[in-house]
C-alpha cells in the first residue's frame, strides 16, 4: 500500500494525532486555571475554608493537566520545522513570529506562577498567593489569544505582501486581528470554559452519585450548573456567529462542513442536510436527508439566499467532504445536548425546594452530567477536524498547498516517529487516567486547615488567635 | 529591501539572543537532568524526595526556556529552523522523547506514585535528553566539515573522542550544575554528600572537557585562540570551584559550573567561519529585517516582565528544603 510509504500522508496523519491529542489539555489549562482563581478570590473575600478546599482539590487536577500540556506541546512546536520545513522555511515567518511571542508573553507567564501556585502555599501570603493564580490564568488566556491568531492566519491570511520569494507582514493589526479571528477566538475560549464546567460539574456528578463529599460537591456542582448555563447558550448562540463568518471568508469549507455541492439558483433555497453520504468524484451526495430551506436561512436570514456550493471550485480546490461533513454534526449534536442538560438542570433545580435534593436523587440526570465531560472533550476533538480538514487541501488558505509543505524526509522515519508518538502518547493517556483516577478516588481533603503561607499572614494569625 | 545595511546587524543581535536563550535553557533545564542522572547513585529515599522537592517549583519555567527558544527561532530565522529541524529528524525526536519522560517521572515522583519505577525513569529520561543534545551538536557539526571542508572530520579516532568528550562534557556538567544546586537547596549529612560527588564530578568534567577540545583541534579550526582560551578559563574555572567546594562555600559555587559550561559552549565558536558557511548556504537573513526587528523589539519589551516574575519566583522558593515542600499539592 502507499499509503505506508507516503511522507505527505505519514507526516498528515502524525501532525493530526500530536495536535487532537494536545489539544485536550489546553481546553483545561484555559478553564480550570479561571475556574480556580475564581474560587480562591471567593476564598478570600469569604473566608469559608469551602473555598480554599475546592481550590486544592482541583489545583491537584490542574497540574496534571498541565503537565500533560507543555509534554505533548513542545513536539508540537518542533513538529513545524521537524515535519513541515517547507512551511516554515517559505511561508511560516508570521506564524513563527506568533509562535515565539506566544511563548514569551504566554506560556513563560503561565509556567512560571503555576510553580508558585501550586508548591507556594506556605512560602507567600494569601494575597500574592491569589496574583500568582490569576497570572496562571491570565498566561493561559494569552496564549490561547496568539495560537488562535495563529491558527486563524493560515485560514483566512491577511497583512501580508508577497515579495517574490517571501511573504513579508506588511500591516500586523491586520495579520493578527485576520477575518477569521475574532470568531475562532471566541469560539474556542468558550470551549474551554464550557469543557471545564462540564468537567467540574461532571466530577462533582460523580461524587454526588456515589454519596461521598455530599455538601462539599453539591455546592461545587450547583456553582458548576449555573456557570454552564450561560456557558452552553453562549456557545450555540457564538456557534452560528462562527458559521457565518466561515460561510464568508471560507465557502469551500462551508460546502464541505454542509456537503451542500451545487449553488442554489436564485429562487429556491439551500436546504440543510441532516445525513448524507457524499461523492466527491461525481460532485454530489449519493443520498441525502435534507431539511429544505434551512441552510439559506441560517446563513442569511432568508429562506432562498445564495449560499456557494462545491461544485463552484475548482476539483483540486474541494476538501475533502465526509469527515468535516460528520465532524460538524458531532459537534453541533453536543453542543446541543449540552445545552438541553442545563436546561434540564434548571427544572430540577426549580422543583428542588429546600430539604428536596432533587438534583442529588435523580440517577439519571447525574449520569447525563457525569457523560456530559468526556463528550464536551469529543465536541472540541471534532470540531478542530472540521476546522482543520475544511482548509484543505490549503495549509496556508489560497497562499500554500499542504502538499508543497511537507519537509522531504524519508518515509521510514516518519512512519518511525509517527509509531512512537502513537505507542507513546497511547501509555501517557493510560497513566493520566491512572493517576487522575486516583487523585478522584482520594477526594478532597475535608479536614485541610487553611494556608496561611508568608510571614506577614503567620503573624497575622498570631494576632487572631489572640 | 531597503534595510540591507541593517540585516546583517539584526541578524546577529538575533543568533546573540537566540544563543543567550539557548544557554539559559541548557544550563536551567540541565540542572534537572543533572539530578535526574544522578539519582540513580542514590539510595536513601529521604535524600531522592528531598533532590526532586529541591526543584519541583521552578523546573517548569527551566524546560519553558526551550520552548521560547523554538518560539524565537522559528520566528527569527524560519528558513533556518526549518532546514535545520528536518535535518536533525531523529535527535530532535529522541530529544522530545526524553523530555516527555522524564517530565512524566517527575510529575509522578511529586505524587507519590511508586517511587522505585519513576526514579529509574526520571533518570533514564534525563540521560536519553542529555545524549540526544550530544547527538545534535555532533550531527550538525558533521554537516558543516562536510559542506564547509568538503571532507570528512579527520579520522574515526577523533571524530569518536570528539564524541565521547562532548557527551561526556554534556554529562558531567549537567550532574555538577545538579550537585551544585543541591548543595544549596541542602544541609547536613546530606549536603556533606553532594559536595563529595561535586568535587568527583568536576574532575571528571576537566577530562570530558579536554578530550572535547582536542577533538575540536585536530580538523584545525579557524580560530585555535578561542578553543584554548576557552579550554584555560575551564580548567581556572574547574580549580576554583574546587577550591570553593573544600572551602565549604554554598552560593558562589553556581557561578564557576556555570562559567565552564559557558566556555566549552563558546569554544565551539572556533569553527567559525567554518560554522557559518554552511548556514551561508541556508538563506540565514531573508525572514524579512523588519520582521526580525519588530519581534526583537517585542522580545526586548517582554524580557524586563519575564526577569521581574523569575526573580519573584525564585525568591519564593530560595533557601533549604524543608518538611514543608514534602507535602504534595
Amino acid at each position: 500500500m502507499d499509503f505506508f510509504v507516503d511522507t505527505l500522508i505519514l507526516s498528515r496523519l502524525q501532525f493530526a494525532f500530536k495536535a487532537l491529542f494536545h489539544i485536550l489539555w489546553p481546553i483545561s489549562g484555559v478553564g480550570l486555571s479561571l475556574w480556580i482563581f475564581c474560587l480562591e478570590w471567593l476564598w478570600l473575600k469569604r473566608q469559608d475554608p469551602f473555598y480554599y478546599r475546592q481550590v486544592r482539590f482541583w489545583t491537584r487536577l490542574f497540574v496534571l493537566n498541565f503537565a500533560m500540556g507543555v509534554v505533548t506541546g513542545i513536539p508540537l512546536s518542533f513538529e513545524f520545522g521537524t515535519n513541515w520545513a517547507r512551511f516554515a522555511a517559505d511561508r511560516g515567518g508570521f506564524i513563527g513570529e506568533l509562535i515565539g511571542i506566544e511563548a514569551t508573553t504566554g506560556f513563560m507567564l503561565e509556567s512560571a506562577f503555576l510553580g508558585i501556585m501550586v508548591w507556594g502555599w506556605k512560602r507567600l501570603p494569601p494575597g500574592l498567593h491569589l496574583f500568582s493564580t490569576g497570572m496562571v490564568a491570565l498566561g493561559s488566556t494569552i496564549s490561547a489569544f496568539w495560537i488562535m491568531s495563529a491558527n486563524s492566519w493560515m485560514q483566512t491570511p491577511a497583512g501580508v505582501v508577497f515579495d517574490g520569494a517571501h511573504y513579508v507582514v506588511t500591516d500586523y493589526f491586520r495579520a493578527i486581528f485576520n477575518p477569521n479571528f475574532p470568531t475562532a477566538f471566541l469560539h474556542m475560549y468558550l470551549a474551554c470554559l464550557e469543557t471545564t464546567v462540564f468537567v467540574v460539574g461532571g466530577i462533582s456528578a460523580w461524587y454526588l452519585l456515589r454519596g461521598r463529599h455530599t455538601e462539599f460537591f453539591l455546592r461545587s456542582f450547583k456553582m458548576a450548573v449555573i456557570a454552564a448555563f450561560a456557558l452552553a447558550f453562549l456557545q450555540v448562540v457564538q456557534g452560528d456567529f462562527s458559521g457565518k463568518a466561515v460561510a464568508r471568508h471560507q465557502p469551500a469549507k462551508l460546502g464541505a462542513i454542509e456537503a451542500h455541492w451545487d449553488t442554489n439558483p436564485p429562487g429556491e433555497g439551500a436546504a440543510w442536510i441532516l445525513a448524507a453520504w457524499p461523492n466527491p468524484k461525481q460532485g454530489r451526495n449519493d443520498w441525502a436527508i435534507e431539511i429544505p430551506c434551512v441552510l439559506s436561512l441560517i446563513l442569511t436570514y432568508n429562506p432562498t439566499g445564495t449560499v456557494i456550493g462545491l461544485n463552484e471550485f475548482a476539483g483540486e480546490d474541494i476538501p475533502p467532504v465526509a469527515l468535516p461533513f460528520y465532524a460538524f454534526r458531532v459537534m453541533f449534536s453536543i453542543g446541543f445536548a449540552l445545552m438541553f442538560l442545563v436546561l434540564w438542570s434548571a427544572r430540577l433545580w426549580y422543583k428542588d425546594g429546600p430539604g428536596k435534593d432533587a438534583l442529588v436523587k435523580n440517577r439519571w440526570f447525574l449520569y447525563a452530567w457525569i457523560l456530559a465531560g468526556p463528550a464536551a472533550y469529543l465536541a472540541v476533538e471534532a470540531g478542530w477536524i472540521v476546522r482543520e480538514m475544511g482548509r484543505q487541501p490549503w495549509i496556508i488558505q489560497g497562499m500554500m498547498r499542504t502538499r508543497d509543505a511537507v519537509s522531504q524526509l524519508p518515509a521510514g522515519h516518519v512512519g518511525l516517529t509517527f509509531s512512537a508518538y502513537v505507542i507513546g502518547y497511547s501509555i501517557l493517556f493510560m497513566i493520566f487516567l491512572h493517576v487522575a483516577a486516583r487523585i478522584i478516588a482520594r477526594g478532597p481533603d475535608a479536614e485541610l486547615p487553611a494556608a496561611t503561607g508568608g510571614r506577614a499572614a503567620s503573624s497575622r494569625r498570631g494576632v487572631n488567635n489572640d | 529591501m531597503t534595510n540591507d545595511c541593517w540585516q546583517p546587524c539584526i541578524g546577529y543581535a538575533w543568533m546573540l539572543t537566540l544563543a543567550v536563550v539557548f544557554l539559559t535553557y541548557l544550563i536551567s533545564d540541565g540542572l534537572v537532568s543533572g539530578i535526574g542522572i544522578l539519582s540513580l547513585w542514590i539510595r536513601d529515599q529521604h535524600v531522592l524526595s528531598d533532590m526532586t522537592a529541591s526543584f519541583s517549583g521552578v523546573w517548569h519555567t527551566h524546560q519553558t526556556w526551550l520552548v521560547v527558544f523554538a518560539g524565537l527561532f522559528f520566528g527569527s530565522f524560519p528558513a533556518v529552523f526549518g532546514r535545520v529541524l528536518s535535518v536533525l529528524y531523529l535527535p530532535a525526536f529522541l530529544f522530545i522523547l526524553g523530555l516527555v519522560i522524564r517530565g512524566v517521572a517527575i510529575e509522578l515522583l511529586e505524587l507519590n506514585e511508586s517511587r522505585r519505577i519513576w526514579t529509574f525513569v526520571f533518570a533514564l529520561g534525563s540521560i536519553i535528553l542529555t545524549l540526544s543534545q550530544a547527538m545534535a551538536v555532533v550531527l550538525t557539526l558533521q554537516i558543516v566539515f562536510y559542506s564547509a571542508f568538503s571532507r570528512p572530520p579527520a579520522s574515526a579516532l577523533t571524530a569518536g573522542a570528539f564524541t565521547c568528550g562532548l557527551t561526556m562534557t554534556l554529562i558531567f556538567s549537567y550532574v555538577l550544575f545538579g550537585a551544585v544546586y543541591l548543595i544549596g537547596k541542602t544541609s547536613g549529612d546530606n549536603q556533606a554528600l553532594f559536595r563529595i560527588v561535586a568535587r568527583k564530578v568536576a574532575v571528571f568534567l576537566i577530562a570530558a572537557a579536554g578530550c572535547f577540545i582536542v577533538g575540536l583541534s585536530i580538523p584545525q579550526p579557524q580560530h585555535p585562540v578561542i578553543l584554548y582560551t576557552a579550554f584555560g578559563v575551564t580548567l581556572i574555572l574547574s580549580l576554583v570551584l574546587l577550591r570553593c567546594l573544600m572551602r565549604g562555600k554554598e552560593k558562589p559555587l553556581f557561578f564557576p559550573a556555570v562559567g565552564c559550561f559557558i566556555a566549552l559552549f563558546t569554544a565551539l565558536l572556533s569553527t567559525y567561519p567554518g560554522l557559518f558557511p554552511a548556514l551561508a548556504s541556508l538563506p540565514l537573513f531573508v525572514s524579512s529585517a523588519k520582521s526580525q526587528i519588530t519581534q526583537l523589539a517585542v522580545f526586548c519589551l517582554v524580557l524586563p516582565v519575564i526577569i521581574i516574575y523569575h526573580v519573584f519566583q525564585y525568591r519564593v522558593f530560595c533557601g533549604k528544603v524543608d518538611e514543608e515542600d514534602h507535602q504534595n499539592h
